[in-house]
């Protein structure tokens, strides 16, 4: 049904090719792990589908061309959350997730700035989802990182969009809530979302996602489930490291240990 | 020998026969004075404003010596033996340095009335060695000044600037008004000193008469939001009004009998002396 | 969804600055009223009111209706201007210390008004003063916005509009001096600190178009500027049209700030002041705190300017001296508290 495609992406900026020949397609429901080095363009894929950066090539959802989309159209069914917490006032944690609303409000003159009810349900259904229930009138500023993080999320899971699109949504979190935040991801895809999540720790992206894109400068190197991508190749090749693998509870994790000596 | 007979020189009270001092004015208002007491040949150079139709009444007579800008780097190289400047002159400080030159730096007084431009004009003549010629200019001046006062004029007048500024008591202007038998409004109002005439008060007690000063120059229109106002301008129109010869009017030296005499043709002109009336 | 959800209650998206907004409104009549009773003339209350409505004497209704009336409505205009521009370029910028003062619009329009007045300009159409201040506004805006887009920190914004703003201030003294009208001392200080005094309606009717036109455009920001609180990427996830909201609060400000500057010169700091005030009534959300900015602005100046006529001195005050007697020591306070990050 809203099943996401993107064929052939190219992206350049400034004569500089920042992706090359991109395709992959994401099922309804599938956590897609964007992974490689620093520089490998994983957030300019996100941007790039964000329709932030000039590209080439087909990004369809639903059978839709993104790029034909009216802005507001595409501002529903895709949630996106950047690297960087631009938030810097003091607003309180649940006027940030009804900003996650913004898509749905009626033009000005006709009184749109006030919520309507399925609003409400979408904010509380956010701000429960990612535990911050009863943060809801702290502001945001006050919050420790792990809240903030949770409740950014928050306010993407409030846009109510089939796909989500989040660049590095567990850097700069302790293990305990990465772990959780991953869970409430891993949680959305339940209830039929699809997500592409940026990530750089290798241990989560392979506990966690369904399948794994790995790309190394620009170019798409694997696309598969985790076992298949993090081989003991392409992790020398692409990372230039050597990685402890094993099996946990029948399910296979990676550890990254070493780096590869000799390689670059 | 020749030492002692150039101490004996300097013992020497000052005479006549001596050739007159150099001098160099800074300011229009002391070029004014200059070129009316001063001999042609002992003025070294006077203030550039001097030359400027603009702002200087005599700029056609000033331009027969060169302009300097005012600095104390001027002074120095024109060596005069006195410098005439105003009263706000920024280099006075340096007036030790231009002494150890032989340059005598003599600051005018601003004046407040009639009096004052007369006695300046004596006291600066005498300075640069025309006594004589200043007593018979002033003499000249009070004369044809004292023609002019001696009637009664009943008006209500109110010196009026396009920024709103006016003349209150302690000022040459005042000073003028009254002695032309007029009354200066902003006097009677209680304005003392140069200050603004407030709309409000305009509206509340209007003068029988305007003594507009530079209304005809295009000056300053940042400053002129007064002058522009539709209100003003009705007054204006509703009131007889005269203005002031601007070249005459900012010094308040012995050039102002030349304004006050063309106050009076305009007054004449505007039916406005009613001799004998009190 | 069952109703029980709808308890609890959501605080930002009801309309807190509604009362926040009234409350201003009464406070900007109540000082109006203030502003109208004082003066050269002594006039009563009942007198003032009678020659506002055209009642009373002729005399008060000249005074009230033509001298105190304008000065009052460009206080509002002046004050709107300049709060709206406040908090609509805190709010782009998504800096604090934004303000048309600080950054130097409000000098580049007073530059490009002083050039209209003083080289004759304004003898072909008395519209070419709005005109030329909005146009040279609308230059060092662009400007301001084209040095500080990418990643601008408190710093490089300060930075950019002190060199924009004594560029501007320095051009205006030249422009003075080299004016082919003699002028003095007095015209560059009101150019530079600003004034309303002596404003009739013309003044008004000059500026007014322009004002309402430029809140306007601010005021259709609003929604667009509380989401850019998200950071420009994500305002733009959620259907915000980044260029056409810059384009709306560059254009709005220049319109509104250099049509008030043309008639009154440069008035600083207040729409620094305003904004940060009124920010915590508006639970810190930025479009929200466009109306409360104007209308805070205008209670600012008129104030100012009653200020200015209650402080007894010989010459009477610039208003610009007053604001930025306020002003000043505010933003040092700001400064001191954003240190962390200029450094």
């Amino acid at each position: 049904m809203t099943r996401f495609e993107v064929a052939g992406l190219d992206v350049r900026l400034g004569g500089k090719t920042l992706v090359h020949d991109l395709t992959f397609d994401l099922g309804e429901g599938e956590l897609l792990g964007l992974i490689g080095p620093n520089g490998a363009g994983k957030s300019s894929v996100l941007k790039a589908i964000m329709q932030l950066l000039p590209h080439r090539g087909g990004i369809r959802l639903g059978g839709r061309d993104l790029a034909a989309l009216p802005a507001r159209e595409r501002a529903r069914r895709l949630a996106y959350l950047s690297q960087d917490d631009g938030v810097q006032w003091p607003i309180s944690v649940q006027d940030l997730v009804a900003l996650g609303r913004h898509p749905y409000r009626g033009s000005w003159w006709r009184g749109g700035g006030a919520p309507r009810l399925d609003d409400r349900d979408a904010i509380e259904g956010a701000l429960r989802a990612t535990d911050v229930w009863d943060l809801r009138e702290r502001k945001v500023t006050e919050l420790s990182g792990g809240e903030r993080a949770r409740v950014r999320l928050a306010r993407a899971l409030a846009v109510e969009a089939p796909l989500i699109l989040a660049d590095e949504p567990v850097a700069a979190l302790d293990p305990r809530h990465q772990l959780r935040v991953m869970s409430l991801l891993r949680e959305q895809c339940r209830q039929g979302r699809s997500l592409i999540l940026v990530l750089h720790d290798l241990t989560l992206a392979s506990r966690f996602c369904d399948r794994l894109l790995l790309l190394d400068r620009g170019e798409p190197i694997a696309l598969g489930p985790p076992g298949e991508v993090l081989t003991r190749e392409n992790l020398r090749e692409v990372y230039g490291i050597r990685a402890v693998t094993g099996e946990h509870q029948r399910q296979g994790y990676i550890l990254p240990w070493e780096c590869e000596s000799g390689a670059g | 020998m020749g030492l002692l007979a150039i101490l004996c020189l300097l013992a020497l009270p000052t005479q006549a026969a001596e050739p007159l001092p150099s001098v160099v004015s800074t300011d229009l208002c002391a070029d004014l004075i200059l070129l009316q007491v001063a001999d042609p040949g002992q003025v070294l150079s006077l203030s550039r404003q001097s030359q400027d139709p603009r702002v200087s009444p005599v700029a056609e007579a000033a331009r027969a010596y060169p302009a300097n800008r005012g600095s104390v780097e001027d002074l120095l190289s024109l060596k005069p033996d006195i410098a005439l400047v105003y009263l706000g002159w920024t280099a006075r400080r340096h007036a030790d340095l231009l002494a150890s030159q032989g340059t005598r730096v003599i600051a005018l007084p601003y004046p407040r009335n009639w009096s004052d431009a007369l006695e300046t004009t004596r006291r600066i003549a005498v300075q640069i060695g025309r006594g004589e010629v200043g007593k018979i200019k002033t003499a000249e001046a009070e004369r044809r000044m004292r023609a002019l006062a001696g009637r009664t004029r009943p008006d209500r007048l109110l010196y009026l600037r396009p920024s709103g500024g006016t003349a209150g008591k302690g000022t040459y202007v005042d000073d003028l008004i009254t002695r032309l038998g007029l009354r200066n409004l902003a006097a009677e109002q209680g304005q003392t000193g140069w200050g603004r005439f407030p709309l409000e008060r305009l509206v509340r007690s209007p003068p029988d008469l305007f003594l507009l000063g530079y209304f005809d120059q295009a000056r300053s229109p940042a400053g002129s939001a007064y002058g522009r106002h539709p209100l003003l301008r009705a007054i204006l129109d509703a009131t007889p009004a005269i203005s002031v010869p601007t070249g005459t009017w900012g010094c308040g030296g012995l050039e102002l009998v030349d304004a006050a005499e063309q106050i009076v043709t305009q007054l004449d002109r505007l039916g406005r002396a009613r001799p004998g009336q009190d | 969804m069952t109703r029980r959800r709808r308890r609890w209650p959501l605080l930002g998206s009801r309309r807190p600055s509604l009362p926040l907004n009234l409350v201003l409104l009464a406070l900007l009549l109540l000082l109006s009223l203030v502003s109208l009773c004082f003066g050269d003339a002594p006039l009563s209350l009942a007198e003032v009111i009678g020659g506002l409505l055209g009642t009373g004497a002729e005399e008060a209704q000249l005074i009230v209706r033509q001298i105190r009336l304008p000065r009052v409505v460009l206080a509002w205009l002046v004050g709107g201007s300049l709060g709206a521009s406040g908090a609509a370029l805190q709010g782009l910028l998504r800096n604090p210390l934004a303000e048309p003062g600080l950054l130097g619009i409000s000098s580049s329009a007073s530059l490009g008004a002083v050039l209209m007045l003083y080289f004759g300009v304004t003898a072909l159409s008395p519209w070419m003063l709005p005109a030329a201040a909005m146009l040279f506004a609308l230059l060092a805006t662009l400007t301001l916005h084209g040095l500080t887009r990418a990643g601008s920190t408190n710093l490089t914004l300060i930075l950019a509009g002190v060199a924009l703003s004594s560029l501007a201030g320095a051009l205006t003294s030249l422009a003075l001096n080299l004016a082919p009208n003699p002028t003095d001392a007095q015209d560059i200080v009101l150019w530079l600190l600003g004034s309303i005094s002596d404003r009739s309606f013309a003044e008004v009717r000059l500026c007014l178009p322009f004002v309402l036109a430029g809140l306007l455009l601010l005021l259709l920001c609003a929604p667009a500027l509380d989401v850019l609180a998200l950071g420009e990427a994500e305002a733009s996830s959620l259907g915000v049209d980044l260029s056409r909201l810059r384009g709306l609060v560059i254009l709005g400000s220049a319109l509104s700030v250099g049509a008030t500057v043309a008639v009154t010169g440069t008035i600083g700091f207040v729409g620094l002041v305003v904004p940060h005030l009124l920010r915590r009534f508006v639970a810190y959300r930025p479009g929200r705190l466009l109306l409360p900015s104007a209308l805070g602005g205008a209670v600012l100046v008129l104030g100012a300017d009653i200020a200015l006529r209650l402080i007894d001195t010989p010459r009477e005050l610039m208003l610009g001296v007053v604001t930025a007697l306020i002003g000043a020591p505010f933003f040092l306070a700001l400064v001191l508290r954003s240190r962390r990050d200029m450094l």
